[in-house]
């Protein structure tokens, strides 16, 4: 008996010239061509074909070595404390409280490393755990157990005994949840770990008054929604050698040494650590089998990987982690308050992770940088008009790239604002009167040069804001040179919509913002910033 | 010697009866292939056979120990390893990571090591990454150097069917289990493959070869058992279960599964 084999389908691989599922598009050099071996050769072509300014940065950037590039980030996170909490540097940046920035910089450090622990759990291990946040508060409310007057007469744990207590016990939480859940799914673990999360944000507010049996009078466990306050203070090894510090610091810098300096670099030698730890435990056949399993659990199972063991692992390394932010960042706000650690806090870790890039450790770190910074910037009209008009431009460029059209498109607007502008105030004298409430800042004042303001404009400005979305959608829509001219559009109505409405409504514009760059960047890198692009179904 | 004996090993799946009373032997160093047509429950015989689903009844003795009741994980480190028919590739980590990655049953070096990378975990580690390379560098040049650090997603499907033979390589396995390793592939690209598996038999790992194309067996088979239904139909060497009536007949009889792919 005889089968043929030409039956069989072709191989793909003799003919992996033409992959029509990718070959058009003008940026195909960057998106994956899958199953192809020669997309694979050249690899190295790729990198170096770069081009183009962004092209360019991220070439330069990967000839430093690794060391340099770690060094170089580290000594600006260093830095910029001594810094920034100078006189001069304050009185420029127009602060009047002069820990500012530094706090600021240290709940970024702290949140870097709540995003690392997400990281560990989602990123690597592919376990989506939407209780995260409570082991982040469990953790501070053990903190607050083991070292305020809040039970008995004042337990006062010294830190370097009770922070470790505190992580231990956090892992072993993680640990066992997880033995809970490990049965479990996708979605129904999600829903099932947010129960945990919902649970614990519950009891933090509710456990005001529990009875035990053996007690007579019932128990306040957690001070509910006002949590509990005067938690200790984590010294510089002794208070004798942090004052010592504090003299040196004043010293040679010429500021205070504040409290919250302290725990800045606290928070940093722990990102510090966390990263190295957690980049070893990556690169290692833990760490293999952490991705294997996101991979494919059941072959990663097959292969002699104990995928139970691993997923248990990973739960707790992600606790941990969140525990160690966790207790320091109660002992550095002196308080535990339920607030901090409810599904508001979740999704911005989430989308510190998700934006920067799931399983890039750099990736997770800037985003959390980006969320922590903008809502602050977007605080003080005048940086955040600065991050508005330089964002702008910033997007314009990596769009358009530094070319002949883009100037054309911004000095077009420009000159077509002004043209406008001109003819309005000659054939409508008493139009253009309104006076922006924005401040005397010198791009409020430079965009108001060549915009026109009504003297009525709330109205006008809340519906710039749906004509400017409108114009963007057929900037992007529309694919012959018509989009410039919907660009310039579209500049010129959201420059008026910011001037008008969104520049002094801050609370309404960091949602928008925020919402606004997660929505852009999934469209343009679902990956995230720094993350690789995932292929799922083949 | 017998490495694995099968003894009367049963499984449905609903009403379907997949499995039925199936026994065999499987000796040291041989190329045991166990063909039939689609649907025959050569498939599930290996997901019995590693774990992946329990038996109804009957057992399995691996090296003359039970096996029945382990995880499959296990069994692996036990020296068991196979591969996927339906490629089960883990398609976003590198290309060697993804044999490295199999090297989990065989190594040790626990989260001391990891964190502090002692000297052990040093030496553990270029020990991981020699025998990924040793298990690549088996397909010649397809798999190696610059491919090391590429996603696997990015291979061709002949090149995945090699991957997953290299990884289960990397386990260290005594006995390699391969689901139709030359699934897709065209008459070139099979015979290379039946070629590497009759080298593998060489170097010492024991074979069971699943196909359901009998053709592809025919020139390296030590012994051949032929499956209908779930149940053993024939036993011998190539010759003698080619020309056996009722292979035949299973062969014949459902015509258009022996001509389609699996
Ligand atoms: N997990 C399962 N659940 C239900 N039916 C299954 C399952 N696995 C296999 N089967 C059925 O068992 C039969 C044998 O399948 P399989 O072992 O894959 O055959 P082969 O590999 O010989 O082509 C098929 O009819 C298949 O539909
Ligand atoms: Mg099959």
């Amino acid at each position: 008996m005889s089968v043929e084999k030409n039956t069989q389908p072709t191989n793909p691989e003799s003919e992996s010239s033409g992959d029509p599922r990718t070959g058009a598009s003008p940026r195909a050099g960057d998106s994956p061509r899958i199953g192809v071996d020669e997309w694979v050769a050249q690899a190295d072509e790729r990198k170096q074909a770069r081009s183009g300014f962004w092209g360019t940065i991220a070439n330069r950037w990967e000839t430093i070595p690794v060391f340099w590039r770690i060094g170089f980030v580290a000594f600006i996170l260093i830095l910029a404390p001594i810094v920034t909490n100078t006189t001069p540097v304050l009185s420029l940046l127009d602060i009047s409280n002069n820990d500012f920035m530094v706090r600021v910089g240290a709940t970024f450090l702290a949140f870097s490393i709540l995003a690392i622990g997400l990281n560990v759990v989602v990123g690597y291990a592919g376990l989506l755990d939407l209780g995260y946040v409570a082991f982040f508060g469990l953790a501070s409310y053990g903190y607050a157990y083991l070292s305020s007057d809040f039970i008995g007469a004042g337990v006062h744990v010294p830190y370097f005994i009770s922070i470790p207590v505190v992580v231990a016990f956090t892992a072993l939480v993680g640990y066992l949840l997880g033995s809970l859940a490990i049965r479990l799914y996708g979605d129904y673990l999600a829903i099932v770990t947010l129960g945990f999360g919902l649970l614990f944000f519950q009891l933090a507010q509710t456990l005001t008054r529990v009875r035990f049996f053996w007690l007579e009078r019932p128990v306040d466990l957690t001070r509910g929604p006002n949590g509990i306050n005067n938690l200790d203070a984590i010294p510089l090894i002794t208070s004798r050698i942090e004052e010592s510090i504090a003299y040196g610091y004043i010293y040679l810098f010429g500021s205070t040494f504040t409290p919250t300096i302290k725990y800045y670099f606290l928070f940093l030698i722990m990102l510090g650590l966390v990263v190295l730890v957690v980049h070893h435990m990556n690169q290692s056949r833990l760490g293999r089998g952490w991705r294997a399993m996101r991979e494919d659990d059941l072959a990663a199972e097959v292969m002699g990987i104990p995928v139970r063991h691993l997923k248990l692992m990973a739960f707790a390394t992600g606790a941990g982690i969140a525990a160690l932010a966790g207790a320091t960042f109660a002992a550095w706000q002196g308080n535990v308050v339920p607030i901090r650690y409810n599904v508001l806090a979740l999704i911005n870790l989430y989308a510190m992770v998700v934006l920067g890039g799931l399983g890039s450790l750099p990736g997770v770190i800037i985003g959390a940088f980006i969320y922590t910074l903008l809502p602050e910037i977007l605080r003080n009209v005048v940086y955040a008009t600065t991050l508005f008009y330089v964002g702008g431009l910033i997007g314009l460029v990596a769009w358009l790239e530094p070319s002949k059209r883009l100037v054309m498109v911004l000095g077009g607007t420009f000159l077509a604002g002004l043209l406008l502008k001109f003819l309005v105030n000659l054939l409508w004298p008493g139009f253009d009167t309104g006076v922006a409430p924005t401040e005397g800042f010198f791009l409020n004042q430079w965009a108001q040069s060549w915009l026109i303001i009504p003297a009525n404009f709330t109205t006008a400005g809340n519906l710039a804001i749906g004509a400017g979305i409108a114009a963007l959608l057929a900037t992007v829509s529309i694919k012959n040179w018509w989009r410039y001219v919907f660009l310039g559009l579209t500049i010129y109505l959201f420059g008026f919509a910011w001037e008008t409405r969104l520049a002094v409504e801050p609370s309404v514009t960091r949602i928008l913002v925020v919402g606004a760059s997660l929505v852009v960047l999934m469209i343009t890198r679902p990956q995230g910033l720094l993350g690789k692009l995932r292929v799922e179904i083949l | 010697m017998a490495i694995l004996n099968v003894d009367r090993l049963s499984k449905h799946f609903g009403g379907l009866l997949v499995v039925n009373d199936l026994s065999f032997e499987l000796n040291e160093g041989e190329i045991l292939s166990i063909i039939g047509p689609n649907g025959a429950g050569k498939t599930t015989v290996l997901n019995l056979l590693t774990g992946i689903n329990p038996p109804d009844s009957g057992d399995i003795h691996f090296q003359g120990q039970s096996i029945v009741g382990l995880q499959p994980h296990q069994i692996t480190k036990l020296g068991m390893a196979r591969t996927f028919q339906t490629l089960r590739l883990f398609l976003n980590m590198s290309i060697i990571e993804n044999v490295m990655s199999a090297a989990y049953p065989h190594t040790k070096k626990g989260l001391f090591d990891i964190i502090f990378r002692t000297s052990g975990w040093r030496k553990e580690e270029a020990q991981i990454r020699a025998l990924a390379q040793e298990s690549l560098s088996f397909f010649g040049e397809r798999l190696v150097g610059y491919r090391f650090d590429q996603p696997a997603y990015s291979l061709s499907y002949a090149n995945r069917r090699r991957l997953e033979i290299a990884r289960a390589m990397a386990t260290k396995p005594k006995l390699l289990l391969l689901d139709e390793p030359a699934a897709g592939m065209n008459p070139k690209e099979t015979l290379e493959i039946t070629e590497l598996i009759g080298q593998l038999r060489d170097k010492g790992y024991t074979i069971l070869f699943i196909e359901h194309d009998m053709n592809v067996v025919s020139g390296i088979s030590d012994r051949v058992i032929a499956l209908d239904y779930g149940q053993k139909i024939a036993e011998g060497s190539y010759q003698e279960v080619v020309e056996n009536e009722r292979v035949i007949e299973a062969y014949l009889g459902r015509k258009q599964s022996v001509w389609t792919k699996a």
